[in-house]
């Protein structure tokens, strides 16, 4: 019988803003975790990015994502990266986007206790009230077997998240204790 | 001594296997099905304890047609504050497309009364933050359907241009059509 959903951490941010948000000191007795991850930038950044354990080697992603201009259709496009110094997860709020909006987004990383190499997969969007908006799904790798037991997430280029951007780590677990 | 586990293993006679004391926390609010003579399925008084909603749903309406797509509306708010972008994929080509100003927020796909008999499309449809009264509710959606021969993928966002914790949603069959009866549509609560 699967545990679903068990909340390991959260944050919300403050008025501040935040140029992260990291999760540390992860347990290691769930099966696999859930991000879930409501954020906006402070400036004009579509990405954002995800370390594991701090590393900042190896990471290899592949993406399908498309730009969409309402009422204008707008067109699929597929890109990868390799061995960068983190994993982008695209698809971040930007601050030019509709007021009080932000991105949905879901990480998931199954095994991430176990000595595989560690893959992973999110789907993110955006919304805009007008022109442009981000539908992205990746699939993600970090070449490295040793167990996540912290993710830090961060906008890719330059700004903070903004205040009220929340982020929730989740455990699910396959059987009982 | 604490509790630290509970478990029906060698129990005889009646089991509770949905018994849980700990780790369960997307936690089913409500299900309705179809009547067959209805197009409109209501939730009213979500409760407003959790952090976060997922719809999950399998839908077939009886619209001429063999599919649409499915709005839902927030707070009984039928007004032109909604916004729709998504990712299509039909087998062949993946395209895209994205609306403002429209009266329901994308819930996913339906198939209708001239596709296959017994298929239905399915969607899982998450809403983060829905009671964070500083937000504009985004909603995030997979959905599809496959007849054998045709179908479709809708990778979908839509936000509800309104900061209101949402309280009640109402899912609208496409082109005023009903809700079979093996319709299935579920809301579940993720706390945080």
């Amino acid at each position: 019988m699967a545990f679903t959903y068990s909340p390991i951490a959260s944050v919300t941010v403050g008025s501040g803003g935040a140029s992260s948000i990291t999760f540390n000191d992860i347990p290691q007795n769930y099966t696999d975790l859930v991000v879930k991850v409501s954020a906006r930038s402070s400036v004009n950044d579509t990405a954002f990015t995800v370390q594991f354990n701090g590393s900042t080697t190896a990471y290899y992603t592949r993406n399908l994502l498309t730009y969409v201009a309402a009422p204008t259709a707008g067109t699929a496009a597929s890109s990868t990266q390799s061995n960068t110094a983190s994993a982008s997860l695209e698809a971040l709020e930007p601050s030019t986007y509709t007021a009080n909006t932000f991105n949905s987004s879901e990480i998931y990383i199954p095994n991430y206790a176990g000595s595989t190499n560690k893959s992973f997969s999110a789907d993110t969007v955006t919304e805009n009230n007008g022109t442009q908006s981000m539908l992205v799904m990746v699939a993600g790798l970090l070449s490295n077997t040793t167990a996540i037991t912290s993710i830090k997430l961060s906008p890719a280029t330059s700004g903070n998240f903004v205040q009220y951007s929340t982020a929730y780590l989740y455990g699910i677990r396959a059987t009982e204790y | 001594m604490a509790i630290t586990k509970l478990t029906n293993s060698g129990l005889s006679g009646n089991k509770y296997p949905n018994l849980m004391a700990d780790n369960t926390f997307m936690e089913p609010i409500a299900t309705t099905l179809g009547t067959g003579s209805s197009g409109v399925i209501t939730f009213s008084n979500i409760p407003q304890i959790y952090k976060h909603l997922q719809v999950r749903a399998i839908l077939r309406g009886t619209a001429s047609a063999t599919a649409n797509g499915t709005d839902m509306r927030f707070n009984g708010d039928s007004g032109s504050n909604y916004t729709l972008h998504r990712l299509i994929g039909d087998g062949s080509a993946a395209s895209a497309d994205g609306y403002t100003s429209r009266t329901g927020a994308w819930l996913g796909l339906e198939t209708d009364a001239s596709a296959t008999a017994n298929i239905y499309a399915v969607c899982v449809t998450d809403i983060l933050d829905y009671t964070n009264q500083n937000k504009y509710k985004t909603t995030r959606s997979l959905s599809g359907y496959d007849l054998n021969g045709s179908g479709q993928f809708n990778f979908a966002s839509a936000v509800w241009l309104n900061t209101s914790a949402i309280k009640s949603i109402t899912i609208n069959a496409a082109a005023s059509g009903n809700w079979t009866t093996a319709t299935r549509i579920s809301i579940y609560g993720i706390r945080g």
